[in-house]
């Protein structure tokens, strides 16, 4: 996959300071693919001179980064403390068995991913997921199966 | 009559938006609007409704769904409000028994209309605190009594002092707004819902300190916060709130957002400043502490959410007031995240000194189909278990460090006899090796050593020394981490082996988990007597592990069994037990 | 800087303000365990062994970011410090994926340094390998040639083509010099009386000949050597070179007194009266019976007398078919030994099956391949005789059952199976056991082994030690008599001096849960076979079978050893201070970071299993050079020191400034040796002076063998490639391996010399060109 040279221009421009703001820069760079990959790195750090070593090592530190592209549907099941308490493990099992995929890996379709994050901060509707923007709660392993065959449906059509 | 739709974002996750439209399409064509408000903190019952009526009585509605809300509006026009859906008295009781400062405004105003805020009294604190001049914010936050929300409990004003005591014209006020304690989420009700009120502090902070410039580190996880932070910063700018010389005073401030990128470590204060300065958030010795050396290595004051939240009322109401709530050494109000198995969870803000129990069973109702409550978890990964003995214990910061947990951010996850302490435990400690920034060797091995032994333990391979290690490790890690997070991120463990033991002993030698949680430790059986052979459990099963003949007891083939519970969740007789050690096989 | 006082541990002392507590606590000669600081970076605190009390403060605080102040109180040792450090060191080491030693170090029975003499024969240096070899084997060409090699059982590189060929490098470095004899220490005046010139007995006193003893062994034959002389056929070890090596012993001034036999000629009271001390390893020489019938006809042998006679030139008549019975190495050497003295049909009795056999696997294939049968699963019943002379073997037959103890599968009888075999003799060769008379006077074990202590090797009597096959357990590998002679010789040396033994092995860093997956992707060399004579040949007469390797054949298969062991082991700061508090005492476990070695650097190498994620290496890449090459990437336990999208350091920006390599603590990060291998062996240091430039920085320049491996700089910061590594490899003859690139970024790399670089630059140095 090539990288949008002009987009990252853009962005680098958006900054006064790309490298305090260097967070902010991949959080952007992120929104292009939905991760940060190694070309677009070299591109950060050939405009920049921001070395690269320093952009892995911060995008490798906060969980919010992805080095590896995601699915269509990013599937985020909170791993929060009211989620785990009400079985959010529970729904983490399912989604696993339902997209037959490890954590951080994509289905073969390239439609979903899915992950494992800390507190959803939708701790009163545990437990609780999200697809892409949209949170689900009080979940039960019926109703994971269910959101993630509609889906399937839907794209289907 | 006004319509206030609460529409946070657990609020719009539990279904505001069908709701919005339900009552949209019946407000059609007339003079009834709604109105979008934040989190009113009653999350049992979102999506939730307040009608205010012309004479001012308010009654609020819960539940809601699109039809329920349809017949709402209709009710509305045809002059009868409902009587379905009204939230009980009981319930009611969760507000009834709250003194809101930080969350006054939460649910009540549209936090994306600084005119809204504006109308409720917002930034006469500003003017005030212009009047007041520097030396008078600190005086006055001294005599609140104020201590930092976020955690340590540090009193407010040394902070302040100490950042206004340090040399040089640029200097920065920090709103640690990263929530990243699993389990609490007052701060984004706060800047959802009224996201002025945490503004309007940080400025009054920039004054007392000697500040220009308000970075407010915000999780990226809280897209709606982030969005209204910006707007109602954009609000100030127009109304000239904001930028140069405000209200002609010659005080100059501005705000920049910033993103977190999903780091809890970062809410130690000095891997946020890394994390700000666009570095991997690890956090550095102190001192120099951030009121010397902060952001560009500038003196810095950081503060939560919760505590900016609370400045505003202070100025405008004096510090002598605030002091008046909570007790000896802590004053005020705090806000609480209820969670858990307790039956109304939600916002919680009350005076300090309460005990857990009014809390728990005064205000939000008790325990979960009325179960037995086993303890309650505060502080988050860096607090501790408090049992069911010890929830008389009065709230304050020193009373709840006595019991091993901390106040920490006010996460209080309830728990009852179906939950696993050492279960508990592992699910901490997996939270913080995977959050340790893995700078320091204790809490970087230490804590993956600490989990290893949980994991063992509640797999049912746990050896006799495992607590002794257990408590040896944390012990280590309390005194040799760098941080915060490590120095208290054994807290989960040592209270959980100080208080249930035995429920470690009985993991580790009767091979047994006595809450029936730990998969490795359980079977699930059919009772005979009580199954009707309906096929249902086995209809349900994912893995095709329960098998029979219709009209017959069924049975579960332990071996394919993933223990989820759906064949439970789905007996309609109560048929399915779960046993652990107690001679099944 | 301004000067002020502290209180160090209730004592005064003077201290710099721009420094660190930590620096001045060192500075002062004060020890403060540390491992993530260095004066030339900025403080960090990862590690958390510096941690102090200072008066007035509830927390400990680590010494590394901490200012001094007027007055100050510090105290640097207190249980509950000593309790956190131990405990740090301990998580340190549960995640230190490390060898200190190699694997095949660690399971050698006396501990020969593999690596070490492999390396050195690698890099064509045989005679200091076999200095290497003899300070821990009296005896290698013997063991050379006989040593069934637990070493090579762990060797790594047998999860690729095959073990390391160690026991025949060894061989081949031994038979290179047959004339080298250590230097022993002046006479201290003791007196020590040997009983036995086996290997046990030869190895115990060549070891306290080197310390300075006079020793006198008895011998009761008229040869030395023991079994290795009379157990051992002439064909794996000819005579003359156990000769040369007992004579290079005796040259050592150990007095040899053969036909001298203990409980007839003297007895251990009598050599007290004129010893210091007395070493008793007179084996076991008594062959076990078969417990069968018939066993006491004519023609029935024990293996050991059979192989004892012959070797003394007795005649043995064992007739034209021969049974043997065993399934051993002694059993191996009864039959080739049969099949030499004429024997037409030579077959050996096993009850178990070739895969339980203890015997070596070459040597069970150069036995078939010289003519011998192999009857598994069969157990000897009862000796068939006519006239009290043996006529034939009657064997049952057997299967495999459960796993015993041991692991192996027990042989379970078959009803009424059984078989002759005819054969005109029965050689029983199923072990040896002591034959006690003589040794009465001490305490003895159940099996009638003398009973020793298993740390110190002294017996009931005080003063007299013994090892090898007589005490204990009994009858082992020769490899193991030799290091039970090495051991009571030390112990009898602490014995004299009054203090306790130390450990046969200090505790070292092991690697528990190998991972060969990252041996991926290493060039295939196959194993060197060891050339034999031709079956049909060798099977004829007594001549030795196999020959030694050719230089070359060994240097290329010395070149195989992947030198699992550390090549920082000396040098390493993390070692010494986990043995100062018992780190490996605290048995805490659980995953563990497994890498490969990165090599692609021409003057680095990386090894992050020793990695403890100090961070000095980053931060020296950063801070001292600006260079950012490296960062840490990932967070929590996975952290690593990387150069950007992991790529190999030779592939990176990395200028070859040499930071890292001077700042690591461990043997994360080494500098590349000019050879071909770089054997872990004591180092020098001298002082060295750069004059490639006016700037004449200051080196410790660092030697083994006279050789160049590290360049080591008084100032980090103010040093460049050219002392560190260019001139050193230049020295070495070995500047080819630059790439121009490479030297380009070097070069490049000057500028951050100011002024300078140009004089660097512009200056005749051949590696420009």
């Amino acid at each position: 996959m090539s990288v949008e040279k002009s987009l990252i221009d853009e962005i680098l421009k958006k900054y006064e300071n790309p490298e305090e703001s260097l967070i902010a820069v991949l959080q952007d760079v992120q929104a292009i693919d939905g991760y940060i990959s190694r070309e677009s790195v070299e591109y950060i750090t050939e405009i920049s001179g921001i070395p690269s070593a320093r952009i892995m090592g911060v995008a490798s530190f906060y969980a919010g980064f992805r080095l590896k592209p995601v699915g269509k549907y990013r599937i985020m099941v909170c791993m929060g403390t009211a989620c785990h308490v009400n079985g959010a493990e529970r729904v983490g099992d399912t989604v696993k068995r339902v997209l037959g995929i490890e954590e951080g890996d994509v289905t073969e379709d390239g439609l979903f991913s899915w992950e494992e994050v800390a507190c959803l901060g939708c701790c009163s509707i545990s437990p609780a997921m999200m697809i892409n923007d949209t949170a689900y709660g009080k979940l039960t392993p019926d109703m994971v199966t269910d959101i993630i065959s509609s889906i399937r449906e839907e794209e289907l059509k | 009559m006004r319509f206030l739709l609460g529409y946070g974002s657990c609020g719009i996750a539990s279904g505001a938006k069908n709701v919005l439209r339900g009552l949209e399409s019946t407000f059609e064509n007339t003079d009834f609007t709604v109105e979008k408000v934040g989190c009113n903190g009653l999350c049992f019952a979102e999506p939730i409704v307040e009608v205010i009526c012309d004479n001012g009585e308010s009654i609020l509605y819960g539940r809601l769904d699109e039809k329920s809300a349809i017949a709402l509006g209709e009710s509305a026009k045809n002059g009868a409000l409902m009587s379905e859906n009204r939230l009980t008295d009981d319930e009611l009781k969760f507000l009834n028994g709250q003194k809101r400062i930080v969350l006054s405004s939460c649910g009540k105003i549209d936090p994306e209309s600084i005119d809204s805020y504006i109308e409720n009294g917002g930034y006469s604190a500003l003017r005030r605190a212009l009047e007041l001049g520097s030396e008078g914010i600190i005086e006055e936050i001294k005599k609140s009594g104020l201590r930092g929300r976020g955690g340590a409990g540090f009193p407010t004003y040394i902070k302040w002092q100490s950042a206004k005591n340090s040399a040089g014209d640029e200097k920065y006020i920090v709103c640690n707004a990263d929530e990243g304690d699993p389990g609490a989420f007052m701060d984004r009700a706060v800047l959802e819902g009224d996201p002025h009120r945490v503004l309007e502090g940080m400025m009054i902070s920039g004054i007392a300190v000697g500040a220009q410039m308000g970075l407010i580190y915000v999780r990226a996880e809280y897209p709606l916060a982030v969005k209204r932070l910006n707007l109602a910063i954009e609000e100030m700018r127009k109304k000239g709130i904001l930028g140069e010389n405000i209200f002609g005073s010659g005080f100059s401030f501005d705000f920049r957002i910033m993103m977190g990128a999903g780091a809890f470590v970062c809410g130690e204060e000095t891997a946020l400043l890394a994390s700000l300065g666009g570095n991997r958030g690890m956090p550095v010795t102190k001192p120099p502490f951030p009121a010397q050396k902060g952001f560009r290595g500038k003196p810095t004051n950081i503060n939560n959410v919760e505590t900016f939240a609370n400045i505003s009322w202070i100025i405008e109401n004096g510090g002598e007031k605030f002091a008046e709530m909570g007790t000896e050494g802590s004053k005020g109000t705090k806000v609480f995240a209820l969670a858990g198995r307790v039956k109304r969870g939600g916002l919680v803000e009350v005076p300090m000194g309460l005990t857990i129990n009014d809390i728990v069973f005064g205000i939000c109702g008790g325990i979960k189909d009325d179960a037995q409550i086993k303890a309650v978890q505060m502080g988050g990964p860096s607090g501790g278990c408090i049992p069911k003995n010890l929830l008389d214990t009065p709230i304050d910061y020193e009373n709840i460090a006595k019991t091993g947990a901390i106040m920490g951010s006010g996460g209080m996850i309830v728990m009852d006899e179906k939950t696993c302490m050492v279960d508990m435990a592992k699910f901490f400690m997996d939270f913080t090796s995977k959050e340790s920034c893995g700078k320091c060797v204790p809490c970087r091995i230490g804590t993956t050593r600490m989990l290893e032994i949980l994991q063992r333990v509640v797999k049912g391979e746990g050896q006799e020394s495992d607590i002794e290690t257990l408590v040896e490790l944390g012990e280590a890690i309390k005194t040799g981490a760098l941080c915060g997070l490590g120095n208290s991120a054994p807290n989960p463990v040592l209270t959980t082996i100080k208080y249930f033991r035995e429920e470690y002993e009985a993991h580790i030698n009767e091979k047994k988990c006595p809450a029936k949680k730990c998969q490795a430790l359980i079977s699930y059986n059919i009772v005979a007597d009580k199954c009707k052979g309906c096929s249902l459990c086995s209809k349900k099963c994912p893995v095709n592990a329960i098998s029979g003949v219709i009209k017959s007891p069924y049975k579960i083939d332990n071996e394919l069994c993933v223990r989820c519970g759906q064949c439970i969740e789905n007996c309609k007789f109560g048929a399915i037990e779960i046993l652990s050690g107690e001679g099944e096989e | 800087m301004s000067q002020v006082s502290i209180i160090i541990n209730g004592k005064e002392y003077p201290a710099d303000t721009d420094k660190t507590l930590l620096d001045n606590i060192l500075q002062n000669g004060i020890y403060l365990p540390h491992l993530c600081h260095n004066k030339e970076l900025e403080s960090y605190g990862g590690c958390g062994l510096c941690l102090v009390e200072v008066e007035g403060i509830r927390k400990p605080l680590r010494a590394c970011s901490t200012a001094v102040t007027e007055g100050m109180r510090v105290t640097t040792s207190t249980p509950d410090l000593e309790k956190s450090r131990k405990m740090t060191l301990s998580v340190i080491m549960s995640d230190h994926a490390g060898d200190c030693k190699a694997p095949c170090y660690m399971a050698c029975p006396t501990h020969q340094d593999i690596q070490a003499y492999v390396g050195l024969i690698a890099n064509g240096e045989e005679k200091r390998a076999l200095e290497i070899i003899k300070q821990d084997n009296p005896l290698p060409a013997s063991i050379g040639r006989v040593c069934p090699h637990p070493c090579e059982e762990k060797c790594r590189r047998a999860h690729l083509e095959g073990a390391v060929s160690i026991c025949a490098l060894k061989r081949f470095a031994a038979d290179s010099f047959m004339d080298y004899i250590p230097q022993c220490e002046e006479p201290n005046g003791k007196k020590i009386a040997v009983v036995g010139a086996g290997p046990a007995g030869l190895s115990c006193a060549y070891f306290l000949a080197i310390k300075g003893y006079s020793v006198e062994i008895f011998e009761g034959e008229n040869q030395g050597g023991g079994m290795l002389r009379y157990g051992i056929p002439a064909y794996r070890l000819p005579k003359d070179i156990l000769d040369k090596e007992i004579e290079n012993i005796e040259k050592m001034g150990v007095k040899i007194h053969y036909n001298t036999r203990l409980g007839k000629d003297f007895t251990i009271q009598s050599l007290k009266g004129g010893f210091d001390a007395v070493f008793v390893a007179i084996g076991a020489w008594r062959a076990s019976s078969m417990r069968c019938a018939g066993e006491d006809a004519l023609g029935v042998f024990g293996g050991i007398d059979v192989l004892y006679k012959v070797a003394n030139g007795e005649r043995v008549d064992l007739g034209k078919k021969v049974c043997v019975v065993g399934g051993g190495n002694t059993a191996i050497d009864a039959v080739r030994t049969a099949v030499r003295l004429g024997a037409e049909e030579v077959n050996l009795i096993y009850r178990r099956t070739e895969n339980e056999m203890p015997a070596e696997p070459d040597e069970i294939r150069d036995a078939k391949a010289e003519g011998v049968q192999f009857k598994f699963l069969s157990a000897p019943v009862e000796v068939i005789s006519e006239n009290g002379k043996v006529t034939g073997l009657k064997v049952q037959k057997m299967v495999l059952g459960e796993p015993d103890a041991s692991g192996r599968r027990s042989p379970v009888a078959i009803d009424g199976a059984t078989e002759i075999i005819e054969c005109d003799s029965v050689i029983s060769a199923i072990g040896q056991q002591v034959s006690g008379s003589d040794i009465d006077s001490l305490e003895l074990t159940k099996k009638s082994t003398i009973a020793v202590d298993e740390a110190t090797f002294m017996t009931s009597l005080e003063g007299v030690f013994a090892a090898g096959d007589v005490i204990n357990k009994g009858p082992d590998i020769a490899i193991k008599a030799i290091a039970g002679g090495k051991n009571a010789a030390r112990s009898i040396d602490c014995w004299f001096k009054g203090i306790s033994v130390p450990p046969e092995l200090p505790d070292y860093s092991v690697n528990k849960s190998f991972n060969p997956e990252v041996l991926k992707g290493m060039p295939q060399i196959n194993r060197a076979e060891i050339k034999l004579v031709d079956a049909d040949v060798r099977n004829k007469n007594f001549d030795e079978v196999a020959f030694t390797f050719t230089r070359e054949e060994a240097m290329r298969e010395a070149e195989r050893c992947l030198e699992c062991g550390c090549s920082a082991v000396y040098s390493c700061e993390l070692l010494p201070y986990a043995r100062d508090y018992d780190a490996f005492s605290m048995k805490l476990f659980g995953k563990t970071r497994q890498y490969a070695k990165d090599k692609s650097h021409p003057f680095i190498v990386r090894d992050n299993n020793k990695c403890i994620l100090c961070g000095q290496c980053v931060r020296a890449c950063k801070e001292i050079r600006g260079t950012e090459n490296l960062g840490l990437f990932g967070r929590g336990f996975g952290t690593l020191p990387l150069s950007a999208f992991d790529l190999p350091l030779g592939e990176s920006k990395c200028i070859s400034c040499g930071a890292c390599v001077n700042v690591c603590p461990t043997g994360a990060l080494t500098t590349r040796v000019p050879t071909l291998k770089n054997p872990p062996l004591p180092f020098k240091d001298e002082e060295w002076i750069c004059e490639y430039c006016h700037r004449n920085c200051k080196f410790t320049r660092r030697t083994i063998n006279g050789k160049t491996v590290k360049m080591i700089p008084e100032k980090i910061g103010e040093s460049c490639s050219i002392g560190m590594f260019l001139l050193p490899a230049k020295e070495n003859a070995e500047c080819g391996m630059l790439s121009e690139e490479l030297k380009d970024r070097i070069f490049g790399a000057l500028d951050y010399f100011n002024g300078d670089a140009d004089e660097i630059r512009n200056s005749e140095f051949g590696i420009r060109k």
